[in-house]
């Protein structure tokens, strides 16, 4: 089957490139005085310096849906082309000087780590292997989920969903009724349940790389958390009960198979992940600079320690389980194309919101602030959750983050909690939401259809979510939050 | 008389009644027998919203889910050609690629008769989802189209539900010209509150029938519940083994608004519809 380029994209993206020009004009003010630093002044940036970021964005979650095949084998580019969409501009605006100095602190800061943590977590959870066979019983299925649940802000979501998917499928190969056991599974274990940690979601990994302490989360999301896991578990369970009296019981399989674990090794690793992560939180050993950006020693050990334990893990975890895994190397390194973009694209935008309301971004500002001055948390909460419900949660936690203060108010957002609490339960639970939320949630779809189970349509499933998480969300919000 | 009926098949089992009730047919006429199962790449490999990280999972989710369908297919077709040589008829066989309803519209223009299952309702989680095929088909068919479904036996009464409409004159000739039924009692039904006007209507089919020296029984019913469950009662208590009516094209927004009779017919009536357009 052939499907068309879409030819507009070249001329938009040119439109959009020369859209910045005009600006790049009075552009020269916007370079922060020698003294603090090299960095942008966003109060002096337009708003047409964030159509890139916009268009990244908008490409992500548009191009698969019309061009599937222009974007599985061109995904790169249009990346590369946001990013020089900002770029070009920059250094004509600002010069070389500002501009390398913006694409060092946002790559060796915040895009690098960020990938090496995916890379680990992925090629480390991927090399873990539940064997055996279950029953698919209610009991069964809500202890995978309530596993699945905890594992996941350990191990990340991604991690947790591709450890346990396949033994909850296959406990449930007999069953005639899985679609419910699917959906809860992706509310609980690819996102609600990854949000106690920095390891459990992208986002809130970026926070840590911002100065969020990483029991911070543990501690602040863990009542939101517990308050939605326990509830969805409990109407899982019912639901489940009820669909299982249904089954026809001679098909259920006589014995259950003790469960194993193959690439067992891979945990040990992942407690290494654990540990390299706490250690770059809690050990300060000094900084030195590239090019006038701080790097710390305790970062970049955190690092190369990770880069270590991936590539043990490639060594010594026998292929055949990833194989059975289905592990490869391509969504990594789609995460990390389109990251690449995002990151350079996302520099101007957070400038402008790091100037608050004076900036071009003031509007977003207002939308979270309440007429006092006061930060309002139900709407950062719900603006940051369904950004991140239909776009990529992890630069949706960075805009809000950034609105709310960002480093500068670090230690105002840390101890007055509800407000980072409420854009980091937004940018996690409502990537539940839809099938685009999260990237778990569509690789689970995947697997539940390979599988030969009828899965929802984009639709189907937000009918799913926003009946069954949209009331308790909701509750959440008003009770935990305001 | 036809001389080459196309059966659709997908290995579901209303595509199974129209193997059974094609097969049957051919037996009766002679007509040679062509089986098309048909992969549905448009339906697997559409465009869909994917998150970051997960182009390459849609991508080997649809190879994945493409050779299945494909080895589903080539069972289906090998499943109804050992059918089809027990009873002594050797079938042509066909697996093609692409959008069903295409490859449908294709094929049928080399044949007199697509013999079709009806649209399978999906009743677990495990059920492929509901095919958009038999109306896709229905709309554009260039061939008289028996869509399988309830009594399969291919003899007995016939009801041709006739409105004097174009269609219903059409498919009312293109049943009698294909053979089909040809020792078969006929019961010509018009349906409608003014019972002298749709007894004139009827007559016009009983004139064309006994011109083709076909015996036939008028029968007006008042409208009551409605054309479809009328004439789903009336199948049921003439017992008949077929139903022959016209087929309306109708723009697609009306049809999804306020849905068509002829959906209504098909969802509701207990046995093969002979459509035409």
């Amino acid at each position: 089957m052939k499907f068309r380029t879409p030819r507009p994209v070249i001329p938009m993206a040119v439109l959009a490139l020369l859209a910045l020009i005009p600006d790049v004009a009075s552009a020269a003010a916007a370079m922060v005085p020698a003294e603090e630093g090299l960095g942008l002044d966003g109060s002096q940036l337009g708003l047409l310096w964030v159509i890139p970021f916009a268009g990244i964005l908008l490409s992500i979650a548009l191009f698969p849906l019309f061009a599937p095949n222009f974007w599985h084998h061109h995904f790169g580019k249009v990346s590369a082309f946001w990013g020089m969409a900002v770029l070009i501009p920059m250094l004509i605006a600002f010069g070389p000087a500002v501009t390398t100095y913006e694409v060092l602190h946002v790559y060796l800061g915040e895009y690098i780590p960020f990938i090496i943590l995916l890379l680990a977590l992925f090629t480390i959870s991927g090399g873990v292997r539940l064997k055996g066979q279950l029953s698919g019983s209610p009991e069964v299925n809500v202890g995978i989920l309530a596993l699945g649940t905890f594992l996941a802000s350990w191990m990340g979501t991604t991690g947790a969903a591709m450890l346990l998917i396949r033994p909850l499928l296959r406990a449930n190969a007999w069953r005639d009724r899985v679609v419910h056991t699917v959906i809860f599974f992706i509310f609980l274990v690819a996102n609600i349940g990854g949000s106690l940690s920095p390891l459990g979601d992208p986002p809130l990994f970026l926070g840590f790389l911002q100065g969020v302490p990483f029991f911070w989360t543990t501690q602040h999301l863990l009542y939101e958390m517990t308050f939605m896991a326990v509830i969805l578990l409990v109407i899982y369970y019912v639901w489940d009960r009820i669909q299982y009296a249904k089954e026809d019981q001679s098909r259920r399989p006589a014995s259950e198979e003790r469960l194993g674990i193959e690439g067992g090794i891979n945990l040990l690793l992942l407690l290494g992940v654990i540990g390299a992560v706490l250690f770059s939180g809690f050990v300060e050993l000094g900084s030195f600079e590239v090019y006038h950006v701080h790097i710390a020693y305790q970062n970049l050990i955190r690092d190369v320690v990770l880069l270590i334990l991936t590539f043990a893990s490639w060594k010594l975890t026998p292929k055949a389980s990833r194989e059975a895994n289905e592990f490869n190397w391509f969504p990594i390194q789609e995460v990390g194309k389109l990251f690449a973009g995002i990151f350079i694209t996302i520099v101007p935008a957070i400038a402008i919101l790091k100037a608050g309301k004076a900036g071009a971004l003031g509007f977003v500002v207002d939308l979270v602030t309440r007429p006092t001055g006061e930060p309002n948390n139900l709407a950062y909460f719900w603006i940051t959750g369904l950004l991140s419900a239909f776009l990529d949660n992890a630069p949706t936690y960075l805009v809000f983050f950034n609105t709310a203060g960002g480093q500068a108010n670090l230690a105002v957002l840390l101890s007055e909690v509800k407000t980072l609490a409420a854009i980091s339960c937004g940018a996690v639970f409502l990537g539940a939401m839809t099938y685009i939320g999260n990237a778990p949630n569509f690789m689970v779809k995947s697997i539940a259809e390979t599988s030969r189970i009828r899965m929802p349509s984009f639709f189907g499933y937000m009918v799913w979510s926003v009946g069954i998480l949209g009331p308790l969300l909701l509750v959440m919000s008003l009770i935990f939050l305001r | 008389m036809i001389k080459s009926l196309l059966i659709g098949t997908n290995g579901s089992r209303w595509s199974q009644a129209a193997v059974d009730l094609g097969l049957s047919f051919a037996r009766k006429t002679n007509a040679a027998v062509t089986f098309l199962a048909v992969v549905d790449v448009p339906s697997i490999t559409a465009g869909e919203p994917v998150p970051i990280g997960a182009a390459g999972i849609k991508a080997e989710r649809d190879v994945k889910l493409l050779a299945e369908m494909r080895e589903r297919m080539e069972q289906a077709l090998e499943r109804a050609a050992e059918q089809a040589r027990f009873l002594g008829i050797e079938p042509k066989l066909r697996l093609a690629e692409g959008s069903p309803e295409e490859e449908l519209g294709k094929e049928m223009q080399r044949h007199d008769l697509l013999v079709i299952g009806k649209k399978a309702v999906p009743e677990t989680d495990r059920d492929p989802p509901p095919s958009k095929t038999l109306t896709a088909v229905l709309r554009h068919a260039s061939r008289p189209v028996v869509v399988a479904g309830g009594n399969l036996s291919g003899e007995g009464p016939v009801l041709v539900a006739y409105d004097g409409s174009l269609q219903a004159a059409h498919a009312l000739s293109a049943f009698v010209a294909s053979g089909l039924h040809a020792g078969d009692p006929i019961h010509v039904v018009a349906v409608g509150d003014d019972a002298a006007r749709m007894g004139e209507i009827a007559q016009q089919a009983m004139d064309f029938l006994a011109l083709h020296d076909r015996a036939a029984e008028a029968h007006v019913l008042p409208l009551g519940k409605g054309v479809a469950d009328t004439l789903a009662d009336a199948a049921s208590r003439l017992s008949a083994s077929l139903m022959v009516m016209g087929v309306y094209g109708q723009p697609r927004v009306k049809e999804m608004l306020f849905g068509s009779v002829t959906r209504s017919i098909l969802a509701r009536v207990p046995v093969p519809l002979f459509l035409a357009h």
